[in-house]
C-alpha cells in the first residue's frame, strides 16, 4: 500500500466509524430552555444527547407527549417502567416542571437519549450525573 | 477545554443546537382571557384620560403607559394562541387564526392612536377571544 492509500484508508475508515456511531447513538446538541431541570441544567447550557438505554436518575431528552415536535429534558424517575405504562419523567426543580406529574408516564419510543455531557458555558463543563435513585 | 467540548462547540457554529425544553408551561395550566382584557380596558381608560386632560406632561405619560399595555394585550394574547389554543379547537372556533390576527394587529393601532373608539374595538376583540375560549371549555 502507498502512504497515500494508506492515508486514505485510514480517513474513509474513520468517516465510517463516525457514521456508523453517528447512527448508533444519533448524537444530538441541545440548548437547554428554562428552568425545570435547576440546578443539573441551566437556561442557555449545552448538552451532548446520545441515544443510550434509559437508566433511572438519567437526565433525557424526550418528545413532548402532547408535542411531539418539541424535545423536553427531564430526569428519569426512579425504577423501570410498567409494562404498558412508559417512563416517568421529572424536573429536578418541581416547583417550576412540567412533567410526568401533569401529563402521566412517557411511552419508550418518545425517549430520544441521555443528556451525557454539558460542553457550553466553558467554565461549567463536564459529564451530566444521574441522580442516585432508591 | 477538551476535545469533545472544542468539537461540539465548532458543530454549534456550522449549525445551532436544537432547543431542549426543562420549563414549566407556567402558570401551569392556568389559561384565562380575562388577563388580556384588564390590560385592554387600561389602554381604553387611559385613552379617555389622555382625551379630557390638557396637561402636556400627563398626556406624555398616558402616551408612554398606553404603550406598555398595548404590549401586555399583545403578550397575554400570543399566551394563549400559542399557548392555550390546539389545533383541534379550530374546529369548534374555525376563525380562531384570524381572530387572533386582527385582535393582536388591533393592540398594535391601539398603540398608534389615542381614540378611544380604537380601544372600545380592542375590547371587543378581547371579548371574541374570551367566547372562542369559552366554546373550547362547553
Amino acid at each position: 500500500m502507498t502512504p497515500r492509500s494508506g492515508a486514505f484508508a485510514l480517513v474513509a475508515a474513520g468517516a465510517a466509524a463516525v457514521a456508523l456511531a453517528g447512527t448508533l447513538i444519533r448524537p444530538r446538541r441541545l440548548e437547554v430552555v428554562g428552568e425545570s431541570m435547576l440546578p443539573a441544567l441551566l437556561p442557555g447550557d449545552r448538552v451532548l444527547v446520545l441515544r443510550l438505554p434509559p437508566a433511572p436518575g438519567t437526565v433525557v431528552a424526550v418528545a413532548d407527549p402532547r408535542d411531539s415536535g418539541r424535545l423536553l429534558l427531564k430526569r428519569l424517575g426512579p425504577g423501570h417502567p410498567v409494562v404498558g405504562e412508559g417512563y416517568l419523567v421529572l424536573g429536578d426543580n418541581p416547583a417550576a416542571s412540567t412533567d410526568s406529574r401533569e401529563f402521566g408516564p412517557v411511552p419508550a419510543r418518545l425517549l430520544r437519549g441521555r443528556a451525557v455531557w454539558r460542553y457550553a458555558p466553558a467554565e461549567r463543563c463536564g459529564p451530566i450525573r444521574a441522580t442516585p435513585t432508591p | 477545554m477538551t476535545l469533545l467540548t472544542r468539537l461540539l462547540t465548532l458543530a454549534d457554529r456550522v449549525a445551532a443546537p436544537a432547543l431542549g425544553h426543562a420549563h414549566c408551561d407556567l402558570p401551569c395550566g392556568v389559561y384565562d382571557p380575562a388577563q388580556a382584557r384588564i390590560e385592554a380596558q387600561s389602554v381604553k381608560a387611559i385613552m379617555e384620560k389622555f382625551q379630557a386632560s390638557d396637561d402636556h406632561d400627563f398626556k406624555a405619560r398616558a402616551i408612554l403607559i398606553k404603550e406598555q399595555r398595548a404590549e401586555l394585550v399583545k403578550h397575554h394574547l400570543w399566551v394563549l394562541w400559542t399557548d392555550y389554543f390546539k389545533p383541534e379547537h379550530l374546529a369548534k372556533v374555525p376563525d380562531l387564526n384570524d381572530l387572533f390576527w386582527r385582535a393582536t394587529k388591533k393592540a398594535g393601532e391601539a398603540k398608534k392612536t389615542n381614540d378611544p373608539a380604537v380601544g372600545q374595538q380592542l375590547l371587543d376583540l378581547c371579548d371574541e377571544v374570551a367566547a372562542a375560549f369559552a366554546a373550547t371549555k362547553s
